[in-house]
């Protein structure tokens, strides 16, 4: 018997399936092309997909929030939520040992944070659950060489990565150095294992003005290129911690929007695929436009997720939380977050310095 | 095509598809169903309730479910007996496609939330694992593209058929 099903049910149906999947079955015939192509129901298919394979809750995984204290400028704050309520998780006494005011949080892997004196361009790795002390790095070869400068003319010299290699069970850390002061980049690793840096062959050239805050994602850490002109694409520049490697992709923006270059964007993580938040740089108006690469590595599979008006008093997207749901900045200094679908708001009780906020994604090793 | 309505205590229920079967069915476990439920409450105890979207075969396998699915006699179920009935779903549903795609629109028709997430996940299992053409053949779908609108199609997704 050949059975007709009614629309719902191919709706509930094809909402079960992985993005890549779907995209292809838009090739079934014009009714499933339509039914698919409604940017509505891919967006939601996108950010529902990954919740029927996503872990149970998991009392070692936390959201960390870090940021710059309002009242004094010189101590940085922070506080572990739990990943899967967000309320704050008292029963871990992690604190950080005091630091330098201008620190940043490289990325969290296998229960260690990579941080980063912005300032003194210094690294340091910390473990929250055993110890309330940084542990130095030893600098990178390339800042031991010719004349010591002064510290407030360095900070462009650092993009640094942080991840795991899964092929030699290590922990790296890799940075891309602009030695020579004319834009000529030179990349170096360390290795937690043997405790050195090393150089590294650099296998593609960039210019300056990559974005220093990158996205780390299984294995390999991201960063946006944003030297943009007016009518080019975007690039994205990924590390692989077990090739080695690195390699340059394309975020087609200019495609989608004539007068990009008045956008921002962050490059974030969702949901396991590498995500760009795009928002315009005047304050005027508040639009969030969102989008995925479905297939990591292919320019084509990026998706329109969704584009949003949001509140004025939202101001900076600051990465996804687990169900798709945005975390944001807003004008007081507040971390609230953000259910995309539904509109609504959440303030989470965190207050920092405007702009100094992180949200970490931290796993207790 | 009699069904027994004596006045017993079991609490039976008499159901019957399409094609006239008739399936006898303790009334707990027919109540899986929200639809038989409400029928049930209104009042159809005691007379055969129709279920005329459903052939004998289909209402069969789906009285099968009921019976695993009835709520137990004996308090709470165990960790044990929900590992069992998980075990005993996924042969369930592995049947052929047309039985498959039939038992999904019983569980949508009858409404059984349970029955309906197994099989919509366990055809969603199945077109991910097949062909844009197989998926056609499974769901019994006409091609309305053109060879030259569907080549077009296919080239702007290229990398979703990799």
């Amino acid at each position: 018997m050949a059975t007709y099903l009614p629309e719902e049910m191919v709706v509930k149906i094809l909402s079960l399936l992985p993005p890549k999947s779907l995209i292809r079955f838009k090739c079934v015939s014009k009714r499933w092309h339509a039914l698919i192509g409604n940017p509505d129901f891919l967006s939601k298919n996108l950010l529902n997909h990954s919740i029927l394979t996503q872990n149970p809750c998991d009392p070692l995984h936390l959201t960390l929030f870090i940021a710059t204290d309002i009242s004094d400028p010189r101590k940085q704050i922070h506080s572990f939520r739990s990943y899967d309520s967000l309320r704050c998780a008292s029963q871990t006494p992690l604190n950080l040992p005091p630091a330098p005011p201008r620190f940043n949080v490289v990325a969290s892997c296998n229960g260690l944070l990579c941080l980063w004196d912005e300032l003194r361009s210094d690294l340091y790795l910390w473990n929250p659950a055993t110890s309330s002390e940084l542990k130095a790095l030893p600098a990178a070869p390339s800042r031991c060489r010719g004349e010591p400068r002064p510290a407030i003319y360095d900070w462009g010299f650092y993009f640094v990565g942080f991840g795991f290699d899964s092929v030699s069970n290590d922990l790296k850390v890799v940075t891309l150095v602009d030695a020579d002061d004319y834009g000529c980049l030179e990349a170096e690793i360390y290795s937690l294992k043997s405790g050195c840096w090393r150089p590294l062959d650099m296998s593609v050239n960039f210019e300056l003005g990559l974005v220093p805050q990158g996205a780390a994602l299984d294995g390999v850490f991201l960063w946006y290129d944003d030297v943009v002109g007016r009518y080019t694409d975007d690039r994205i520049v990924a590390f692989d911690f077990s090739e080695e490697e690195f390699a340059t992709m394309t975020f087609p923006v200019a495609s989608f929007f004539c007068d990009n270059d008045k956008y921002t964007r962050t490059l974030t993580k969702l949901k396991g695929t590498v995500a760009m938040v795009l928002f315009p740089r005047q304050e005027e108006f508040m639009y969030l436009d969102i989008w995925v690469m479905v297939e990591f590595g292919v320019t084509e599979s990026w998706t329109r997720l969704l584009g949003i008006e949001l509140p004025l008093h939202l101001e900076w997207p600051l990465g996804f939380w687990k169900n798709g749901e945005l975390f944001m900045q807003n004008s007081e200094g507040q971390v609230v977050l953000y259910d995309l679908l539904a509109q609504t708001e959440t303030n989470l009780q965190f207050e920092g310095y405007r702009g100094t906020i992180k949200v970490v994604d931290y796993t207790l090793g | 095509m009699s069904s027994t309505l004596c006045c017993s205590f079991a609490k039976n229920v008499t159901l019957r598809s399409s094609d006239g079967q008739t399936f006898e069915v303790e009334e707990a476990a027919a109540q899986v169903s929200q639809t038989i439920k409400r029928m049930i409450e209104d009042g159809c105890t005691g007379s055969v309730i129709p279920v005329p979207n459903l052939t004998g075969p289909v209402l069969a396998l789906v009285i099968e479910y009921f019976k695993k699915h009835s709520p137990p006699s004996d308090g709470c179920p165990t960790a044990l007996l929900e590992m069992e009935i998980k075990d005993w779903d996924a042969k369930f549903v592995a049947v052929d496609n047309d039985t498959l795609l039939d038992l999904t629109l019983a569980a949508h028709y009858l409404e059984i939330q349970g029955l309906l997430d197994l099989t919509c996940h366990r055809v969603a299992d199945i077109l991910n694992d097949n062909s844009v053409e197989k998926i056609r053949e499974i769901f019994h779908i006409k091609n309305d593209f053109t060879p030259e609108e569907e080549a077009e199609e296919r080239s702007k997704i290229q990398w979703a058929f990799e």
